[in-house]
């Protein structure tokens, strides 16, 4: 390997190590000595086989993933956690293999990330909450914790029944796997918020299990560390009946609105129409039969009243 | 004096003939229009003439004319708030007021918002009416 890409991988927070078809590590960089928290030295490890240094992989069917990428020639990409000296050490990892000029394969290159301090608080937060789980399943609105890449860490009983599914079956899903394209737009902005540190409160519509939509307001929180978005907290409040009554009222408003419109329009202007020309009439008419007139006036003035209350107050009165 | 000019806008016949009748005896001349697309091309044509209207008397629902020159403009059907939004882009100085059956509904509140100061309802009368178009046209 020369220097300076040497220099360059050490200096990595990834693993990254290079495999011979016989598992002999040609390769590694200095993020090693961390992830084994100090106890596998870079050059220690550099020449020897790999099950030798790390004989749980065998275990685990790590031989079996490597076989596969030398075999297949295909990239993997897994997510695994190893009991390691006692810890937990939650790790993604991809290999990729190598090809020489004829095309063959004789190398695996290993990238590893170390999350397990976001896994750790992940855990602590579903433990906190399983801890006061009296408490939040108590509430009636449904509560989600979501990890950094969306899926749900922890949901309460609400939560569940919102959706009409079991618990269970909700932890690793995310709330994309729940709405249409108009959601799913919401759901991407709302992401890029979290990330960005921001709390926000946002409407979304989700599909139950039998196919029904419910209206959630979501509020949202992001819990960081060290300035990195590690998961969310929201609050999820079904908000389906207040909805559909919200709507009722708004069609019976508008109903409403119609109707005055209408009576305005089919009352008013040929009760002025006629007013109009009786008082034209009255004009020539002798005494007598003027004062015939303004009474038949003074019963069109009271339907027009009536009109008008009823149009602008809504009241049935002269 | 010479003679005030008014356009009124409305889709009933009747309207028109009583507004004539009870304006007849103020000096003035009235234009009548029976939707907003013709009433927009009276009041360009008479401005072109030097003879924009004094007052222009607006209805709202313009949805119901009989009349043969309204089949005959085939105009796009606009109400009386739009009509008057487009009078005032033409000439923001027009001098409108509406008569209406909604002036206490909405549609007339809507006529107020857009800068029309003065909403007569129907219940005025025609009387009535002519009174307010004497004082607002300073005739009385």
């Amino acid at each position: 390997m020369v220097k300076i890409h040497e220099e360059i991988l050490d200096n990595l927070d990834e693993v990254v190590h290079l495999v011979d078809k016989n598992m002999k590590v040609l390769f590694v960089n200095k993020a090693i000595e961390k992830l084994s928290r100090g106890r596998v030295k870079k050059e220690e490890m550099t020449g020897k086989n790999l099950y030798e240094v790390f004989p749980f992989l065998k275990e685990r069917g790590v031989d079996k993933e490597y076989e596969s990428v030398f075999s297949k020639g295909k990239s993997l990409k897994t997510e695994e956690w190893t009991e390691y000296y006692g810890g937990k050490i939650y790790t993604i990892t991809v290999k990729i293999p190598l090809k020489d000029k004829e095309g063959k394969i004789k190398q695996v290159l290993t990238i590893m990330r170390d999350f397990t301090e976001t896994k750790k608080i992940e855990e602590t937060l579903r433990e906190v909450a399983e801890k006061y789980s009296a408490i939040v399943e108590l509430v009636q609105e449904g509560i989600c914790i979501d990890d950094k890449n969306e899926k749900m860490i922890f949901v309460n009983d609400a939560f569940a029944k919102i959706l009409n599914y079991e618990k269970d079956y909700l932890i690793g899903k995310s709330l994309f796997d729940f709405v249409d394209d108009e959601g799913r737009k919401i759901l991407i902005k709302q992401a890029k918020l979290r990330r960005q540190g921001k709390s926000s409160r946002y409407e979304l519509k989700v599909y139950t299990k039998n196919g029904q939509i419910r209206d959630l307001l979501i509020s949202a929180v992001p819990l960081l560390k060290n300035g990195k978005y590690i998961v969310s907290i929201s609050v999820n409040l079904d908000i389906t009946e207040r909805k559909r009554a919200e709507e009722k009222i708004r069609i019976l408003l508008e109903r409403e609105r119609k109707i005055k419109m209408e009576m305005a329009h089919y009352f008013f202007n040929p009760i002025a129409i006629a007013k109009g020309y009786m008082y034209l009439i009255m004009e020539n008419l002798p005494r007598n039969e003027k004062e015939n007139l303004e009474k038949a006036i003074n019963a069109v003035d009271r339907i027009e009243n009536v009109v008008k209350n009823m149009v602008t107050k809504g009241e049935i009165h002269e | 004096m010479e003679k005030k000019i008014i356009l009124v806008v409305d889709d009933e016949e009747e309207i028109h003939e009583l507004i004539k009748e009870y304006l007849a005896r103020l000096n003035v001349e009235i234009y009548s229009a029976y939707d907003g697309g013709e009433a927009i091309k009276i009041y360009k044509e008479l401005w072109e003439k030097g003879r924009k209207p004094d007052l222009v008397v607006m209805d709202l629902n313009l949805s119901e004319s009989k009349h043969e020159k309204r089949k005959q403009l085939k105009e796009e059907q606009i109400d009386g708030v739009k009509t008057t939004q487009k009078l005032k882009r033409i000439d923001p100085n027009a001098n409108v007021i509406g008569f209406t059956a909604y002036a206490h509904l909405e549609w007339g509140e809507r006529l107020r918002k857009i800068g029309v100061k003065h909403v007569f309802g129907r219940e005025i009368g025609f009387n009535g009416f002519a009174e307010k178009v004497s004082e607002l046209l300073s005739l009385s």
